[in-house]
């Protein structure tokens, strides 16, 4: 996404600054996805994730957000597992993939757990509003 | 690593339903199509998955993920019956919240520009060291035309990873546990206690 930015911005602006020996490597850089264009896809779904948990009314669907911000971080582990595995030559290379599996299976218990006390509370008070909900404020 | 020519294409593809899906889900109205944005998005990245050659998490994300937990929220949805005709579906700290994620964002992608020395964008990796990705055991050797990820991440899961496995099995006995304790009505309890 950035990459591409990056390059509208470049072909806009066709300054002769911007000689054409940058504008290959940047049209090389653009075409030759690396780590770095993982890292930062799964930063910009983190911060959706994030953005998520902080503007919506609804506990559902912070929960959601909560999975979104969980499998930014999954994209992360796995890309820097691929990462390992080409540079270590295959030594310890599924380690990132086994935590994956793990951070998975938490964020399975996590949804159960929190539905079920959505539901609990949904009987008592009929809302799903975090704002309605302050029973422990004072 | 290097995804070059189609693979770069179809990353750009994935990371490009990815982020807007995911937008979609953060925005949508109804709490059951945030649910079926986020299968989406979870569909794209189990694409990535692929892509990485990482194909038993790819699965696993689609099965547990998309077959499972999302289902999960689906049928909590059109338990507790969330009225439509309720308009607001932000809260009043959305201004702050999002200028606050905004540059919470800012912040890491300056922070990944920093770790690269000037050249991100125009970073071309060298090509990876050649790599033999099949060494043959002889028990495996009539499965050797297919990838060997699945069968590494069993014998790593069951040999250094087992403790984390076990107790990974102990969290979902509890969450089991957990989730029928606080999900049943008062009649019930009655009935149990």
């Amino acid at each position: 996404m950035i990459n591409l930015l990056n390059h509208i911005l470049l072909i806009l602006l066709q300054s002769e600054a911007a000689s054409s020996g940058v504008k290959e490597r940047l049209l090389e850089g653009l075409f030759n996805v690396n780590i770095n264009n993982f890292l930062v896809l799964s930063s910009l779904l983190f911060v959706i994730g994030i953005a998520g948990v902080l503007t919506r009314r609804n506990v559902i669907v912070i929960f959601m957000s909560i999975e979104l911000i969980l499998n930014a971080v999954n994209i992360n582990l796995v890309a820097f597992s691929r990462y390992w595995f080409l540079q270590s030559e295959g030594k310890n290379a599924y380690m990132g993939e086994i935590f994956t599996i793990f951070v998975i299976v938490v964020a399975a218990a996590e949804a159960v757990v929190g539905l079920g006390i959505i539901i609990a509370y949904y009987r008592n008070k009929e809302t799903v509003a975090v704002d309605e909900i302050d029973l422990m404020k004072w | 690593m290097r995804l070059v020519g189609l693979e770069a294409v179809i990353f750009y593809l994935f990371a490009v339903v990815a982020i807007l899906f995911a937008i979609f889900m953060i925005t949508a109205r109804s709490a059951v199509h945030s649910a079926l944005f986020l299968i989406s998005t979870l569909v794209a990245s189990a694409g990535l998955y692929f892509l990485l050659q990482a194909e038993f998490v790819a699965g696993v994300q689609i099965l547990i993920y998309v077959g499972g937990v999302l289902v999960l929220f689906i049928f909590v949805i059109m338990l507790v019956n969330i009225k439509e005709e309720d308009t607001k579906i932000f809260n009043r700290q959305i201004l702050i919240a999002s200028i606050l994620s905004f540059f919470l964002g800012l912040g890491i992608i300056a922070i990944l520009l920093q770790t690269q020395k000037g050249n991100f964008f125009t970073l071309v990796s060298p090509l990876p060291p050649k790599i033999e990705q099949v060494q043959n055991s002889p028990n495996i050797s009539q499965s050797h035309n297919i990838s060997q990820n699945t069968i590494k991440i069993g014998q790593e899961l069951y040999t250094r990873a087992v403790l984390p496995f076990e107790i990974a099995s102990l969290v979902l006995l509890v969450a089991i546990v957990g989730a029928v304790r606080l999900a049943r009505e008062r009649k019930q309890e009655k009935i149990y206690d």
